[in-house]
């Protein structure tokens, strides 16, 4: 056969797409305005008439980075509903697979979408070719949290083990041990030239306070479990986030808005650190918050790509800590104890009842909610997602910074608001080079 | 572990952009790994350093009418994707990152039908499904793993 060059193409999955249209007329902004072109997915239609224990699974397929943390909130919610208490050591492989996802997330986003923007250039090709050792560290980390994903969870994306009340299956000893070593190793050659490298990159300067909403407490740096707070109108039980969270449909979005309940308000790294007695970070991700400079609680919108590295030293710290706990308590099996793992089990008596499940994921808090009949079959679900919480705060931001800045080239007004949005590292920006900023002159 | 994989790459959910996985599914070897390994990312570096050998099978779109086979090498994958998303890594993207990043694709070699239909739903195209036998034909028997890549 002779060569022949090609074109690989893979077909596009459903994601998000964001336009930003700025209107000046003389100085003056007529209209600024974040379109979201994104197909509904109807995930929450699809849960209903669906027996319970299966919306972990349904709903982790709304995303393939946050699978997990999905698959948790989902759990959350219905064990919230039907007031069933996981035991501790669910608990804990719970936790470690939420923050391996965290931290994939993370290095994914900071050093592959965020990082070109800092470096000038236009993607993380040109940064393999001039940074190769960042490159090979992101892919490094990632490799690492996949496979503690899946050895907790039974794959990444889309975990399977994870089901209400318990776990289907259990990491070995020596799976653990060997994670806990390849962690260690992480933490100690990865995470020192991560901060050197964001040490190393000038941030825009730009501030402006919000209110920030997140989980907090005062036992550990929250991912898993918390109180819901804003740092606007402070405390709000779980099963009241609707009085805080509302959602409003935008006509110029096809993803609703949200207010917190009347102005805007961001989910984020930033709203955690921000919220959160730095305190209860571990020793090393404090260490990293005086090393990149940041102050909290800080308004730059910006700084959240260096929380997320804050995060990603705390998620290793905490997955270590976590996993050493397992290996000094010996993993049980519970499984045999408790009737409700996994869908082929005999349903147990359901009553008609409702839950929210409130976990932090990479991108901020995310909601879901679910009200079970006393079949056990779902009739409404309502899940709400950390990007669609950020959007209104985001115009909010770009109103306050264009003006800041419309005195500046075209292509460098285009490239910061870009940096901007990526900088709340939404869901859209996996496709952030069909940002398309629109000047209409 | 043997020291050939076969990898089915592909989306089974979109027609006959998930041709690779079917293909696989048809291929009995002992002798070899056979993987589905659907839309694996940066996965596919592992995979590619597992192994002595590693042929995939792609939906691969060459301009040709449905049902055409294709092989290359690694560096005939030209990518015109729409840019960097971490949702679609696919396989030109994994080249392309992991050859800048100083990895090795020398053993890997790429076979490919041209698809007709990549529309949402499940199933083959007739064009895809009746040139499915002789791709694995040129991937067992012919310049595939035989001998002759």
């Amino acid at each position: 056969m002779h060569d022949i060059d090609i074109n690989v193409h893979h077909i596009a999955r459903v994601e998000g797409h964001g336009n930003i249209v700025i209107d000046v007329k003389k100085g003056e902004i007529r209209e600024i305005k974040l379109e979201i072109v994104e197909a509904p997915r109807f995930f929450e239609a699809m849960l209903v008439g669906r027996r319970f224990p299966e919306a972990p699974h349904i709903t982790a397929r709304i995303c393939g980075i946050c699978s997990i943390g999905h698959t948790i909130a989902s759990l959350r919610a219905i064990e919230d509903a039907l007031g069933i208490e996981p035991t501790e050591q669910t608990v804990i492989l719970r936790k470690i697979a939420l923050e391996a996802e965290i931290l994939q997330s993370h290095v994914l986003h900071y050093y592959f979408l965020a990082a070109p923007d800092f470096l000038k250039v236009p993607s993380v090709f040109p940064l393999a070719a001039s940074h190769p050792d960042v490159v090979k560290r992101a892919v490094r980390i990632k490799k690492l949290s996949d496979d503690i994903c899946t050895l907790v969870a039974g794959r990444h994306p889309q975990p399977v083990s994870l089901v209400v009340d318990g776990v289907t299956n259990l990491p070995s000893e020596s799976g653990i041990k060997e994670a806990v070593s390849r962690l260690k190793e992480v933490l100690k050659k990865d995470m020192p030239p991560t901060m050197d490298f964001f040490n190393s990159i000038s941030i825009p300067d730009f501030e402006r306070k919000t209110d920030y909403v997140s989980l907090v407490s005062d036992k550990e740096y929250p991912f898993y479990n918390g109180e819901i707070y804003s740092s606007e109108t402070g405390f709000v039980s779980h099963r009241d986030y609707k009085n805080k969270v509302k959602e409003e449909v935008v006509l110029h979005s096809t993803a609703k808005h949200v207010k917190g309940p009347f102005k805007p308000y961001t989910v984020s790294a930033l709203a955690r650190l921000n919220n959160n007695n730095i305190e209860r970070l571990m020793p090393k991700a404090k260490e990293a918050v005086k090393r990149l400079g940041l102050k909290v609680p800080n308004y730059n919108p910006f700084n959240n790509n260096l929380a997320q590295v804050v995060e990603s030293v705390h998620n290793i710290e905490s997955m270590i800590y976590n996993f050493e706990t397992l290996l000094s308590r010996g993993i049980k099996d519970e499984r045999a104890g408790r009737g409700i793992a996994g869908w082929l089990t005999k349903l147990p008596k359901s009553e008609k009842s409702w839950g929210v499940g409130a976990v932090e994921v990479p991108r901020g808090i995310l909601f879901h909610e679910y009200k079970i009949d006393e079949d056990g079959l779902i009739t409404s679900s309502n899940c709400i997602i950390p990007t669609g919480q950020n959007l209104a705060n985001i115009e909010a931001d770009m109103h306050a910074y264009v003006p800041q800045i419309l005195d500046r080239p075209k292509d460098e007004i285009t490239l910061l608001l870009e940096m901007l949005v990526r900088a709340y590292d939404p869901c859209i920006s996996c496709s952030s080079h069909l940002l398309e900023v629109k000047f209409v002159e | 572990m043997n020291e050939i994989a076969v990898v089915g790459i592909g989306n089974v959910l979109f027609k006959d952009e998930g041709l690779g996985i079917h293909a696989v599914r048809l291929i009995k070897d002992e002798g070899i790994d056979i993987i589905e390994a659907g839309t694996p990312g940066f996965g596919l570096l592992d995979i590619v350093k597992n192994y002595k050998k590693v042929i995939i099978l792609d939906a691969v779109d060459m301009g040709k009418p449905a049902g055409t086979i294709g092989r290359f090498s690694p560096e005939q994958v030209v990518s015109i994707s729409k840019g960097f998303s971490l949702h679609e890594m696919g396989l030109a993207e994994v080249i392309k990152l992991g050859t800048a990043i100083g990895e090795d694709f020398s053993n890997v070699i790429i076979f490919g039908i041209q698809p007709q239909d990549i529309s949402f739903g499940e199933g083959l195209s007739e064009a895809v499904k009746k040139n499915i036998p002789n791709l694995i034909e040129e991937v067992t028997h012919g310049a595939g793993y035989a001998g002759n890549a």
